[in-house]
C-alpha cells in the first residue's frame, strides 16, 4: 500500500488556501499577543478584519478558477475509493463568503467596545478566525469525519466565545447549556454517522450516495436510524425546533458580538452540513426524509416566533426569532429533497437558501449590532426599554435598525422580502402550499415583535440621554447592514447571481 | 492440537510463572542493593544482621510482612481498599510478557514427562511471552494503568494524607507520560516497528546501540541521548522515585497514597513500584542500550567478540550471555536510580509540574524533529 | 471468527455489558466509573479478537489510562465521599434508555438477519505486516486531511480552556 506521498499532499493543498491562511493567521494572531500583546489590542481587528478579506479574495478565485467564469469543481483528498474529502464547487465558495460576512461583522462589533469584556483580545479574535475555519470545512467537506471535525472546530470555539465572560453568570450558564446539549448532538450525530456507515460500507458522502444507487432494498431501517439521528444532530447545530433549548440563554449569555457570530455565521454553517450532507448523499432519498424535515420547519417556524413575542430582551428575542428563520431556510432544503430530479426546482431550493443567508446575515449582524451600540458603562442596552427614543439619540442608526427589523419580517423594499419570495416560492413550488401558508402566516406573527421595538425606538421618550457616540468600527458595521439590506431589497439581481454559484454542487 | 495446546497455553504458562518467580527474587535484592548502596553513600553499614552481610534480609522482611496484621481503616471503601494494591500490582507483572530477556531462542527436544508418561513434542522456547508487533504501545497502555492502583487507594483509604497523595500521583503520572511517550517516539521511527524484539533487532541490523546513533557520522553527535535523558527523567517520574517521590513524600504526607496500608496489600504495593523500577531499567536498555547485546556491540572489532560466552553450549550458550548482558545493562541503570535518591533532594509540586510541562515536553517535541530532520537528511 | 474466539467473544462482551449495567446503576461515582474501566477493557479484548491490536491497544492506554483516571481526579476534587448520599433515578430513565435500547437492538437486528454487513474489512489484509503498520498508511494515505485538522481542533479547545481558566483568577 502506498504511503504518504508529500507531492500529492501538497498539491491537494493548494485547493485550501483560505483555509490554510485563516489557521495560520490564528496561530500568529496568539502568538503575536503573547509577544507584542498592546499593539495586537489595537490593531489585532483591523489585522483580523484585512485577513477575512484576503481569505474572501482566495475564495472568490476559486469561483472564477474555471473556464470562462464557471466554478472549477475540484475535488482534494480522495479516500481508498476516490472518492474526495474535500471538495471546492460553487456551492462552497457561495457558503464560505457567507461565513467570511458573519465574521467580518463580528470582528466590527468587538473592536473599540467602549469598556470591554474583553472581545478585543487576541483570543477573541483567534476562536473566530479559527471558527470560521472549521466552517469551511463544512462547506466544503464531503467526508463525514472531516465534516465532523470541522463542526467541533466550529462548535468548541462556539461555547467559548460564549462563555467568554467567566465572571457574568449568565454567560456561565449560557456557555454550560450550549456546551452539554452540543456535545450530546455531537454524540447523537457521531452514532447515526456509524450507523450510515455500517448500512452503506462509505464514510464518504459520494460513497454512501453510490452504495444506495446500487440498491434500494434492505437496510432501510438501520439507515433510516442513522439519518433520522444525524438529522437531530444538525438540528441541534442550527437550532431547529424542538432542538432550539440551548440558543435564547447562549444569544444571551454571550458578549453581543459572539451573539451575532452564532447567529449568522455558525447558523450559516450548520446549514451548510445540512444541505451537503443531505443532497449529496441522500439526494436520492429526499422524497424519504423530506416530511421529517418539512415537520421541523413547521415547529421551528411556529415555536420561534411565537416564543418571540413574550420576550423583553431583545437578544433573546432574536434568539427565538432566528429560530424561526432557521425554519424558513429548511424550507429550501425541503424543496431540493422534493424534486424528485427536477433540476429547475432543486436548484431554486439551493439558490433560496444560499440567497436567504446572505440577506439574513445582513440584517441580523445589523440589529446586534445596534444592541452593542446601547451598551454603557459595562451595562448591555439589550433590554426593550434600552432601545426607549432612540431615534433622538442616534437617528441613523435608528432607520438602519428599522431597516433590518422589516427585512427580518419580509416586508417588501427591504432584503427579506426577496429572501422570503424566493423560500416560499420554492416551497410552492413542489406543492407544499400549506407549509408556504404557515410561512407567511408566521411573518406576519414576527411583524408584531419586530414592531415592539420599532414602537420603542420611534414612538416611546427615552430618558432625555444626549446623542451616542458611535465607534468608528461599529458604526461601519451598520452603515454596511443597512446598505446591504436595501441595496438587495431594491436590485437584488447581483446577489441571486452569485446565490446561483451555490447551485453548482459537485456530483450532486 | 496437542501441539498446539502445549505450544500456545502450557509453555506461556512456564515462562510467566518462571518471570513472575525470578522478578520477585529481583525486587527482593534490588532493596537489599538500594539499602546497601545508599548505606555506603552516607557512610553508614546497611543491613548486616540477617545472614552475612545482611545477605538474607529480604528473606526476614517477606516473612514479617506476611506475618503482619491486615488493618483497614473503618471509614475505607472495603472493596476498593483490598482491590487497589491488586490492580497496582497486575499492570506491572502483565509489562513483562513483551520483554524480550534474550534474542537466542532454546531449541527444547521432544521429551517424556516421567511418571505421567506424557510425552511432549519439540518445542523452540522463546525468552519473550509475547513478541507482539505493537509491544512498545502494549507497555505503554498497560503500565499507564498503575496509576488506578494508586488513585484509589488514596481514595479508598478515606484518609487526607492519603487522598493527597493519590492525587499528586495521579497528576505526575499523567504529566510524566507525556515526554515518557516522546521519548519514545524517535526510537520508533529509528527502528520502524513497535515491537520490541524488532527494536533490538533493528539496533543489531543498525552496527550500533540506538543510544550512539550518529546521523552525521560524527561521534559525540549523539541525539538519542536526549531521548534516554527525557525517557529516564520520566520514567523515574513515573514509578514516583526520588527526586519525584511526592506522592508519598514522608515528611509531608506520612507515606502518601499507602499511609493506610499494612501486611500483604503493602508489600503488594511495595512490590509493584519494584516490578516498576526493573521494568522502566529494561526498556531503557532493551530501547536505547541494545537489549541483548553485548556492551561492546558497535566498537569495531569488538562487536562479535562478547556475543557467546559459552560456544560448548550452542545456541543455548548464545541465549545466556545475551541475557547475561542485559541484566548488567538492567543492574546499572537501577544503580542510576539509586543514586538519585541518595543524592537529590526532592522536587517542590509546582516545580515538578513545571519541569514536566514547561521542559521535558518541549524537549521531546524538539526531539522527535531532530531525530526525524536527521532522519530525512540521511535519506 | 474461529472457535476458540467465539467463547472468547461471549465471555467479554458478557463482561462489558455487565460492567456497563453495573455502572449505571452504582449510586458511588467512583465505583460507576471502575465499572466503565472494566467495560472499556472488555471491548478492547474484542477488538483484539477481531485483530484489531492497535485499536485495542489505543483504546485502553487513551481511554482507561487516560481520560477514566482524569474523571477519577474530577470526582474526586468535585466530590467528597458520602455514602449513601446519592439515590438510584429509576422509573422514567429506565424505561427511556430501556425503549432506545429496542429500537437500536430491532434495528441493528433487522439489517444483519436481512443483509451481511456492508462495511466488513478484509480481516486477511489485516493480518498481514500487523495493523498498526495498516493504520497508519490508511491514516496519511487517505485521511490526513481530518488528521491534519484535529490539531486546529485541539489547538482551539487549549486555548479556550487556558482562556477561561486565566479569566478566572482575575487577570
Amino acid at each position: 500500500m502506498a504511503g504518504f506521498d508529500p507531492a500529492v499532499f501538497i498539491e491537494n493543498l493548494a485547493w485550501m488556501k483560505p483555509e490554510l491562511l485563516l489557521a495560520g493567521f490564528g496561530l500568529l494572531l496568539l502568538l503575536a499577543s503573547a509577544t507584542v500583546p498592546v499593539a495586537i489590542r489595537q490593531v489585532g481587528g483591523w489585522l483580523t478584519l484585512a485577513v477575512l478579506a484576503v481569505a474572501a479574495f482566495l475564495v472568490t478565485a476559486q469561483l472564477s478558477a474555471g473556464s470562462g467564469g464557471t466554478v472549477a469543481s475540484t475535488g482534494a483528498f480522495p479516500d481508498i475509493a476516490g472518492n474526495p474529502a474535500f471538495v471546492v464547487d460553487g456551492f462552497a465558495v457561495v457558503f464560505k463568503l457567507i461565513f467570511l460576512l458573519g465574521a467580518a461583522f463580528t470582528v466590527l462589533m468587538s473592536m473599540k467596545y467602549p469598556d470591554t469584556d474583553g472581545e478585543d483580545s487576541a483570543e477573541f479574535l483567534a476562536l473566530v478566525v479559527f471558527s470560521v475555519f472549521g466552517m469551511m470545512f463544512l462547506a466544503s467537506g464531503t467526508g463525514l469525519i472531516t465534516i465532523y471535525i470541522g463542526l467541533e472546530t466550529m462548535a468548541l470555539a462556539g461555547y467559548l466565545l460564549v462563555g467568554f465572560r467567566v465572571q457574568e453568570k449568565r454567560a456561565n450558564e449560557g456557555a454550560v447549556k450550549y456546551f452539554v446539549l452540543g456535545a450530546l448532538a455531537s454524540g447523537i450525530l457521531l452514532y447515526g454517522i456509524s450507523l450510515v456507515y455500517g448500512a452503506t460500507g462509505s464514510i464518504n458522502l459520494y460513497g454512501i450516495a453510490a452504495s444506495l444507487a446500487g440498491d434500494d432494498s434492505g437496510a432501510a431501517g438501520f439507515l433510516g436510524l442513522g439519518v433520522v439521528l444525524m438529522l437531530v444532530g444538525i438540528g441541534f447545530k442550527v437550532a431547529a425546533v424542538p432542538f432550539h433549548m440551548w440558543a435564547p440563554d447562549a444569544y444571551e449569555g454571550a458578549t453581543t458580538p459572539a451573539t451575532s457570530f452564532l447567529a449568522t455565521a455558525a447558523k450559516a454553517g450548520a446549514f451548510a452540513m445540512l444541505l451537503r450532507v443531505f443532497v449529496t448523499a441522500f439526494g436520492d432519498r429526499g422524497a424519504d426524509w423530506a416530511p421529517l424535515m418539512i415537520l421541523l420547519a413547521a415547529a421551528s417556524m411556529t415555536v420561534g416566533n411565537i416564543a418571540a413575542l413574550r420576550q423583553d430582551n431583545v437578544k433573546r428575542m432574536l434568539a427565538f426569532s432566528s429560530v424561526g428563520h432557521a425554519g424558513y431556510v429548511l424550507m429550501g432544503l425541503i424543496a431540493v429533497g422534493l424534486s424528485g430530479g427536477d433540476a429547475a426546482i432543486r436548484a431554486r431550493g439551493l439558490l433560496s437558501v444560499a440567497l436567504y443567508l446572505f440577506i439574513y446575515t445582513f440584517a441580523t449582524a445589523g440589529a446586534f449590532a445596534l444592541v452593542a451600540l446601547l451598551r454603557k458603562n459595562g451595562q448591555p442596552g439589550e433590554m426593550l426599554d434600552d432601545f426607549n427614543g432612540l431615534v433622538k439619540r442616534h437617528p441613523v442608526a435608528s432607520v438602519c435598525m428599522l431597516l433590518f427589523l422589516l427585512s427580518l419580517a419580509g416586508i417588501p423594499c427591504t432584503a427579506g422580502f426577496i429572501g422570503k419570495w424566493w423560500l416560499f416560492g420554492a416551497a410552492i413550488k413542489v406543492n407544499l402550499v400549506w407549509l408556504a401558508v404557515v410561512a407567511v402566516l408566521n411573518s406576519v406573527v414576527s411583524l408584531y415583535y419586530y414592531a415592539r421595538v420599532m414602537v420603542a425606538i420611534f414612538i416611546r421618550d427615552g430618558d432625555g440621554e444626549s446623542k451616542i457616540q458611535v465607534p468608528l468600527p461599529l458604526s461601519a458595521a451598520i452603515g454596511a447592514a443597512g446598505l446591504f439590506t436595501l441595496v438587495i431589497g431594491v436590485y437584488p439581481q447581483p446577489f441571486i447571481r452569485l446565490a446561483r454559484y451555490a447551485v453548482l454542487m459537485m456530483g450532486a | 492440537m496437542k501441539e498446539q495446546l502445549i505450544q500456545y497455553l502450557a509453555v506461556p504458562m512456564l515462562q510467566i510463572a518462571a518471570i513472575i518467580g525470578v522478578m520477585l527474587l529481583c525486587v527482593m535484592y534490588l532493596v537489599l542493593w538500594e539499602r546497601k548502596l545508599i548505606a555506603f553513600m552516607q557512610v553508614r553499614m546497611g543491613p548486616m544482621r540477617v545472614g552475612y552481610h545482611g545477605l538474607l534480609q529480604p528473606i526476614a522482611d517477606v516473612v514479617k510482612l506476611l506475618l503482619k496484621e491486615d488493618v483497614v481503616p473503618k471509614a475505607a471503601d472495603r472493596w476498593v481498599h483490598l482491590i487497589s494494591p491488586i490492580i497496582l500490582m497486575i499492570p506491572a507483572l502483565a509489562c513483562f510478557a513483551v520483554i524480550p530477556f534474550t534474542g537466542t531462542s532454546f531449541e527444547v527436544g521432544a521429551f517424556t514427562i516421567p511418571l505421567v508418561n506424557y510425552d511432549v513434542p519439540a518445542l523452540t522456547v522463546t525468552s519473550w511471552v509475547a513478541d507482539l508487533n505493537i509491544g512498545l504501545l502494549y507497555f505503554l497502555a498497560i503500565s499507564s494503568l498503575g496509576v488506578y492502583g494508586l488513585v484509589l487507594a488514596g481514595w479508598s483509604s478515606n484518609s487526607k494524607y492519603s487522598m493527597l497523595g493519590s492525587l499528586r500521583s495521579a497528576a505526575q503520572m499523567i504529566s510524566y507520560e507525556v515526554p515518557l511517550g516522546l521519548s519514545i517516539v524517535a526510537i520508533l521511527m529509528l527502528s520502524g516497528t513497535a515491537s520490541l524484539v524488532g527494536i533490538v533487532e533493528a539496533q543489531q541490523e543498525a552496527g550500533h546501540w540506538w543510544l550512539f546513533w550518529a546521523p552525521l557520522g560524527v561521534p559525540l553527535l549523539w541525539p538519542q541521548f536526549i531521548g534516554l535523558f527525557l525517557y529516564f527523567v520520566a520514567a523515574v517520574a513515573e514509578t514516583n522515585r526520588a527526586p519525584f517521590d511526592l506522592p508519598e513524600a514522608e515528611t509531608e504526607l506520612v507515606a502518601g497514597f499507602h499511609t493506610e496500608y499494612s501486611g500483604m496489600k503493602f508489600a503488594f504495593m511495595f512490590l509493584a513500584e519494584y516490578l516498576n523500577m526493573i521494568l522502566a531499567a529494561l526498556i531503557v536498555s532493551v530501547l536505547f542500550l541494545g537489549g541483548w547485546l553485548p556492551v561492546t556491540f558497535g566498537i569495531p572489532g569488538l562487536s562479535e567478540l562478547f556475543g557467546n560466552f559459552l560456544p560448548f553450549l550452542g545456541g543455548a550458550g548464545a541465549a545466556i550471555t545475551g541475557f547475561f548482558w542485559l541484566a548488567l545493562k538492567v543492574f546499572l541503570v537501577l544503580t542510576v536510580y539509586l543514586w538519585l535518591r541518595a543524592t537529590f533532594p526532592r522536587y517542590r509540586y509546582d516545580q515538578l509540574m513545571s519541569l514536566g510541562w514547561k521542559w521535558l515536553i518541549p524537549m521531546g517535541l524538539a526531539h522527535v524533529m531532530v531525530t526525524a530532520l536527521f532522519m530525512l537528511l540521511r535519506g | 471468527m474461529t472457535e476458540v474466539s467465539l467463547p472468547l467473544f461471549l465471555v467479554f462482551a458478557a463482561v462489558g455489558v455487565f460492567g456497563a449495567v453495573m455502572m449505571v446503576t452504582r449510586t458511588q461515582p467512583v465505583h460507576s466509573a471502575l465499572y466503565l474501566v472494566l467495560t472499556l477493557f472488555s471491548v478492547a479484548a474484542i477488538y483484539v479478537l477481531l485483530h484489531a491490536e492497535f485499536l485495542a491497544v489505543v483504546q485502553i492506554l487513551v481511554y482507561a489510562g487516560g481520560i477514566m483516571v482524569l474523571f477519577l481526579f474530577v470526582i474526586f476534587l468535585v466530590r467528597p465521599p458520602v455514602p449513601g448520599e446519592a439515590r438510584w433515578h429509576g422509573g422514567r430513565h429506565v424505561l427511556l434508555s430501556a425503549g432506545l435500547a429496542v429500537i437500536l437492538a430491532c434495528a441493528l437486528g433487522w439489517h444483519f438477519l436481512e443483509s451481511a454487513p456492508a462495511a466488513a474489512g478484509n480481516p486477511s489484509a489485516l493480518l498481514e505486516g500487523g495493523n498498526m503498520e495498516q493504520v497508519s498508511m490508511t491514516l496519511f494515505r487517505y485521511y490526513i486531511l481530518p488528521f491534519e485538522t484535529v490539531s486546529i481542533l485541539l489547538l482551539v479547545s487549549m486555548i479556550g480552556a487556558i482562556a477561561l481558566a486565566r479569566k478566572g483568577e482575575g487577570v
